[in-house]
């Protein structure tokens, strides 16, 4: 049986001119075989010294722990490098993940990109100089 | 993956029972699957279309799945340290108002109520990013247990009361029923 693959696409380029944003498109189950890609994705952008994610999850069917935990650790690192990360289209069912695990108050989320990108632009999502 | 399916139920002309039992049917099918994360995704596909068959709801459905994910995440990792040879046999049992998973499997032992709930509000864990498995499935189903079977196995019970029990046994409901024999 072959399952959806979680695959990435979309960059800087397509959400925004602001080099700084880094937008994931995620697609497909969001399990434990997905994450080095994930990782190695959010490695590169940060090398670039990225600090500001929108990660779109409209067409994520399922959210593992790992995968949660993956966000939750960004976010933070994100928070204390003076980044942000927002999340746009979350389904029904991946909020109700998060709010098993109790940690929606944590995450930044909203409806659509253009909400996103304001939040993520804001003065106060700046990173420090 | 192996899976075979028993109901006590009898099948319309005396036939085998069908792979997947009758909409709404009773019965418990065995599962036996490489301990590994690739098996883990069609597990759940199976699990997601038996569920829908049994009428669970949407919100049911994903408990169910989610649950198990993290039940078998958690034995690959934790129990056989991903050792790929190792096998995780699963006995789901479908009741009129609850679905009952049983995991077992051979590897370390690892009794859930030893682990404290991870402290969400604490920004350090959830830097960490790792650990929240058994949350999502405590805070999935309305039983889970654990023990060592006197074959030497780990056991882990999980049960998820329907909402249609529950609207049909207001108040009278209880959790009697476990495994239903020993898988």
């Amino acid at each position: 049986m072959t399952l959806g693959h979680t695959r990435f696409q979309a960059n800087s380029n397509d959400l925004h001119q602001d080099p700084l944003v880094v937008g994931l498109h995620i697609q497909g189950r969001f399990d434990a075989e997905g994450l080095p890609p994930t990782l190695s994705r959010i490695d590169k952008a940060r090398e670039r010294g990225c600090s500001r994610f929108l990660i779109d999850l409209e067409h994520v069917s399922f959210i593992g722990s790992a995968g949660i935990g993956i966000f939750l650790s960004l976010v933070e690192e994100m928070r204390n490098e003076g980044g942000g990360v927002v999340f746009s289209h979350v389904p029904p069912s991946i909020l109700r993940i998060f709010e098993v695990l109790n940690v929606l108050e944590f995450l930044e989320i909203v409806d659509d990109r253009e909400r996103a990108l304001k939040l993520l632009l804001a003065p106060e999502q700046q990173p420090s100089p | 993956m192996s899976c075979s399916y028993k109901t006590e139920e009898k099948c319309p002309g005396g036939k085998e029972a069908p792979f997947f039992p009758p909409r709404g049917g009773t019965g418990w099918y065995d599962l036996d699957l490489p301990a590994r994360i690739d098996a883990v995704g069609p597990l759940c596909a199976f699990l997601t279309i038996l569920c829908e068959r049994h009428d669970l709801t949407a919100e049911e459905t994903r408990s169910v799945e989610i649950s198990t994910y993290e039940a078998c995440l958690n034995v690959i990792e934790h129990a056989y340290g991903f050792d790929g040879e190792a096998r995780i046999r699963l006995r789901v049992r479908l009741g009129d108002d609850r679905i009952v998973l049983s995991f077992y499997d051979r590897g370390n032992s690892f009794d859930p109520k030893s682990i404290p709930p991870p402290d969400m509000s604490d920004p350090s864990v959830r830097l960490r990013g790792r650990g929240f498995g058994l949350q999502i499935i405590r805070n999935s189903v309305d039983v889970m247990r654990y023990r060592l079977t006197t074959r030497g196995e780990n056991n882990l019970l999980l049960i998820k009361l329907l909402e249609r029990g529950r609207m049909k046994e207001a108040g009278e409901g209880t959790l009697a029923w476990s495994e239903g024999g020993a898988a």
